[in-house]
């Protein structure tokens, strides 16, 4: 007979018959279409029948044949009391984990974890031995948040690796991991983390009850989560934060947030999430305060640059030509002389062209991403603009504004959209779209949350206090309090 | 649902003002002074432009555009009706007048009020004469940044029609700015 199942929760009114054959024809039922179930039957002592279910390639061989192999081959079985599966565990198995579950749903977690399941005959219940040996990709330092100065460790995509690496950051007790598991058929396990003393405990109800109410086939990614709890689900901004830093996962613990360690995805989501963090960078603790400051300061001027810059020189050029020092509109003039298309098109085209040579840059090998590089930007645009198809000024208005988006990469999305939303409305509109959208911008910027608390918090209130980590990096000792969502603010206190 | 009509919505609302003064700086005539002439009830108008329109050797062109009506306005639109390119008044400099007042600027309605308004005894001349910069407009700002004399004669600082402005001319081939004196407002 074969069942069909989505997921191992479809088990949990199944149990064991204690007859052992009756069981491993059940497990051998269950996963009749898969080709990598490995069983063996091993006789304890003097004819203890007892059969070892696990999954190639998922567990550490070397491991599995001395800590339960070979203890069960060379056990001796006492003659003055009965052998179960508790008496095995106690006195036979040298593994350094082994549980006693009735639960076929766990017994089949474990199997599909790496695990080996251990039935004996004449129990209903089985040994789960952790025996886990797949492959993961190691430590290292994440491409996306590379930094000059700091730790330089990554999260890969074992989620229990991770949560190691964050332990050895917070050796603490206080520190809480719960699990949940997510997915109807991949039952992927997520970890909810945050220091016990310093979350708000409602924020972390919020976010369990969001996460139950996930109704999906699998996660796969941290992303399938965010995009399911996060509020403002529409939102170009990010109101979950996401990286691949253990250092920076337990900075934000220290804060009094709450991550969120997906098995599977080196990226781990932190929350609640402020709309200032897409400045900061964790690089900007580990570096003189001074000189952390002026980056961070660059970054929001860079964000503002960003996005405005190819609106407002459209602006300029079709509407304000008075606001055009003189010298600079005719030399604008002359050198749009001959182009084909209008100007709002071809700073469209020019930003469209931009995302195409960075998705394909990205895409690419890393050294013919470099030489994409080159042959897109260098050779093609002052071939373009040769040829008369675009010009200079137009050229280097998009250019400067791609780079100086580069110093928000956390912003990256919404600064696309944002984009072309104001190069369009300065097109129509001139300068007045620009200051209606900006407008627009920064009053849903204030209207945002997370998790319940304000996105612009830091702003809402500005007071050195609140402001110490947002434009600027104040010095750490005058780092006093924590962010205002936190229960415990005062970072000296207890 | 309300939502899904929102979006749609604005952009109707956006489209409605159909690019609202859309104009590709390269696609007209960059005006950089105007001379007035009003002589026997026949109203001249002298237009200095640099125009790009040159494909082949993508060169800024210095032209003098004029065109004669009963009144400015008339001249100002008989002016535009015998171009092919807009004439776009933003890079504005200075305005000459000759036999009149500032009265009749009122009739071009996308005159800036920074630009410099300046009598001339010959706007016809001063128009066909060798300039210094090779732009008329900005050769007079120049002179009056220069000499500092009196910046009081912008347009939205006028007080009235009657204001005593500086004037203009070539003198023995030398263009010359010449201010009234204190006693003489």
């Amino acid at each position: 007979m074969i069942v069909l199942s989505c997921g191992v929760n479809d088990y949990k009114n199944v149990t064991l018959s204690g007859k052992i054959d009756k069981d491993i024809a059940l497990f051998k039922n269950i996963f009749s279409r898969d080709a990598v179930l490995r069983t063996r039957e091993i006789l304890i002592g003097e004819g203890l029948r007892c059969y070892m279910i696990f999954m190639d390639g998922m567990v550490n061989s070397a491991q599995q044949g001395e800590t339960v192999v070979e203890a069960l081959v060379e056990a001796n079985l006492p003659n003055d009391c009965e052998v179960n599966c508790k008496y095995i565990a106690q006195n036979i198995l040298f593994a350094n984990e082994v549980t006693e579950t009735s639960k076929l749903p766990d017994m089949l977690r474990a199997i599909l974890y790496g695990d080996t399941l251990l039935i004996v005959d004449k129990n209903k219940t089985a040994l789960t031995i952790n025996t886990k040996g797949w492959r993961t990709r190691g430590i290292s330092e994440p491409d996306s948040e590379r930094v000059l100065q700091g730790p330089r460790e990554g999260f890969d995509e074992a989620a229990m690796f991770n949560l190691a690496m964050i332990r050895r950051k917070l050796l603490t007790p206080d520190l809480c991991i719960e699990l949940m598991r997510i997915g109807r058929r991949s039952d992927t396990l997520v970890f909810v983390c945050y220091l016990g003393s310093l979350a708000n405990q409602n924020t972390v109800k919020e976010l369990k009850k969001r996460l139950e109410k996930i109704n999906i086939d699998g996660i796969l990614d941290s992303n399938y989560i965010t995009e399911n709890i996060r509020d403002n689900k529409y939102s170009l901004l990010k109101t979950m934060g996401s990286t691949e830093r253990p250092d920076i996962v337990a900075a934000r613990l220290l804060e009094g947030r709450i991550a969120l360690v997906v098995d599977g995805t080196p990226v781990v989501l932190t929350l609640p999430y402020l709309f200032s963090e897409n400045f900061q960078s964790d690089e900007d603790y580990y570096i003189n305060f001074t000189l952390a400051s002026f980056t961070r300061a660059l970054r929001w001027i860079c964000f503002f640059i960003t996005v405005s810059v190819p609106g407002v020189f459209v602006a300029l050029v079709t509407h304000h030509f008075d606001l055009l020092p003189t010298h600079f509109a005719l030399t604008v003039a002359k050198l749009r002389v001959g182009v084909p298309i209008s100007s709002v098109i071809e700073c469209l085209s020019l930003v469209l062209a931009f995302e195409i040579l960075k998705e394909a840059g990205l895409r690419m090998q890393q050294n013919l991403g470099h030489a994409l590089g080159v042959v897109g930007g260098l050779v093609v645009g002052q071939a373009a603009v040769e040829a008369g198809i675009i010009s200079a000024p137009m050229l280097i208005a998009v250019a400067f504004s791609a780079i100086a988006g580069l110093m928000v990469p956390r912003l990256m999305s919404a600064v696309f959209y944002l984009r072309i939303f104001i190069i369009v409305a300065c097109a129509f509109l001139g300068l007045w779209g620009f200051f209606v959208l900006s407008s627009l911008f920064v009053i849903r910027v204030f209207s945002l949350k997370s998790f319940g608390v304000d996105y612009t918090e830091s702003f809402a209130r500005p007071k050195f206090q609140t402001l110490k980590d947002t434009f600027f990096r104040a010095p750490w000792k005058f780092m006093k309090t924590r962010p205002m969502f936190n229960k415990n603010r005062f970072r000296k206190g207890k | 649902m309300k939502k899904l009509f929102v979006l749609p919505l604005i952009c109707f609302v956006i489209l409605l003002c159909g690019c609202a003064d859309y104009r590709e700086i390269d696609k007209g005539y960059l005006v950089t002074s105007i001379g007035i002439s009003n002589q026997e009830n026949t109203t001249s108008i002298f237009v200095e432009a640099l125009s790009s329109s040159d494909v082949i050797s993508k060169e800024i062109t210095r032209v003098v555009l004029t065109e004669t009506g009963k009144n400015l306005k008339e001249a100002y639109k008989n002016l535009q009706a015998s171009l092919v390119k807009p004439l776009y008044l933003e890079q504005l400099g200075a305005v000459f007048l000759e036999n009149t007042d500032i009265t009749p600027l009122s009739e071009i309605k996308q005159l800036k009020l920074d630009v410099y308004v300046v009598k001339t005894n010959s706007a016809k001349a001063l128009f066909e004469g060798e300039t210094i910069s090779g732009v008329l407009g900005y050769d007079v700002i120049s002179l009056i940044k220069t000499q500092q004399k009196n910046t009081q004669n912008q347009l939205y600082k006028i007080q009235n029609k009657n204001q005593t402005l500086p004037t203009v001319d070539f003198l023995n081939g030398k263009m010359v700015l010449s201010w009234a004196k204190e006693n003489d407002k």
